[in-house]
């Protein structure tokens, strides 16, 4: 194995421990189940990061296409988070347990293409956890 | 002219936690929440101001925690003021050591890994979020040195937003975190 194949794959090992139980799988988007999660994140305030997510879902929602990754890890977070809070548990309860419902990071939720489109909303543990250059940032 | 609110209990009138929705802020006015860390480097800057109409050194500090859904966003801040006779204001945000030890009565302690300090990493948009509201407080020195944040949803934007709410802060008249004001304050400085 030549060095750049091994550095692919040690970069794709540091993504899979982000996303847990959902590394390398696919899964289709549900309009019912999008519909909730759009329910959801709009009571927090309208937030670009959530925004562009979003659009991510709903796109691949419309083209019919499975998503995986971060797309993932996003749609069954905000789904879990919103089950669990129309049942009573507040929001810091239903976040810690709907990021361990599938054993993933903190991190895994956001795309590295949207970190990077909003550079002030996320500190240098997200580009660090994602390998992304810090060069846009202050530190 | 000193006021006295009837009804409270002791430290009321200088920490309150506010809720709005999910949104969870807290104000101290007169005081600073207890976060004493090694500062490593401070980055300052002066702009010419008009003379200080605040005749005492003030303190206020601000946290706030606002989920989004995959994340919440999270920091605290607090500043003092000393206004002093002359053509310029100096702000001065210290900068901390990594921090190691987790803080656990922060309101986001309860998602996220909390640590007293301010990183390097959020000390410019600190400074460039106090320059914007600076001219409100008039002469003197700005110190920025107590702060807290998440290693997950501490950002610079939050920190930016939070040094000019902070700075407005000390230049208002509210005495009592109990004053409706307050609420106007931050929800105004909303990014």
């Amino acid at each position: 194995m030549d060095a750049e194949k091994i550095v692919q794959s040690i970069a794709k090992n540091l993504v899979d421990a982000l996303l847990g139980d959902l590394a390398g799988k696919e899964f289709p988007v549900e309009a019912e189940k999008l519909n909730m999660i759009e329910q959801h994140t709009a009571q927090f305030g309208e937030w670009g990061p959530n925004t562009a997510m979003l659009a991510r879902l709903r796109t691949a929602l419309a083209e019919g296409r499975n998503i995986s990754g971060a797309d993932a890890s996003c749609y069954f977070h905000e789904l879990k988070e919103a089950e669990l809070m129309q049942t009573g548990f507040d929001y810091e309860e239903a976040h810690v347990i709907s990021l361990g419902e599938y054993n993933v990071s903190p991190y895994s939720v956001d795309r590295p293409e949207v970190i990077e489109a909003f550079p002030d909303e996320f500190n240098n543990n997200w580009r660090q956890a994602w390998r992304i250059n810090q060069s846009n940032n202050h530190a | 002219m000193s006021s006295t609110i009837i009804g409270v209990k002791p430290g009321e009138l200088t920490s309150q936690i506010i809720t709005l929705n999910h949104r969870k802020m807290r104000v101290w006015l007169g005081e600073l929440p207890p976060l004493n860390y090694p500062v490593i480097e401070t980055v300052e800057q002066v702009i010419k101001t008009r003379e200080s109409l605040i005749t005492k050194r003030k303190y206020a500090a601000i946290e706030m925690f606002e989920p989004k859904g995959g994340r919440a966003i999270y920091g605290l801040l607090g500043a003092e003021f000393q206004p002093e006779h002359s053509p310029h204001i100096l702000v001065k945000v210290a900068v901390s050591e990594t921090a190691e030890q987790t803080i656990d009565w922060l309101l986001a302690s309860r998602v996220d890994r909390t640590y007293m300090g301010l990183p390097y990493e959020y000390c410019h948009s600190v400074l460039e979020g106090a320059l914007t509201a600076a001219e409100m407080l008039g002469s003197g020195v700005l110190t920025l040195n107590c702060a807290a944040y998440g290693e997950v949803g501490s950002s610079p934007r939050i920190f930016k937003q939070l040094a000019s709410t902070v700075v407005k802060l000390l230049a208002s008249k509210i005495k009592s975190v109990l004053e409706s004001e307050i609420i106007a304050i931050v929800e105004d400085n909303s990014l």
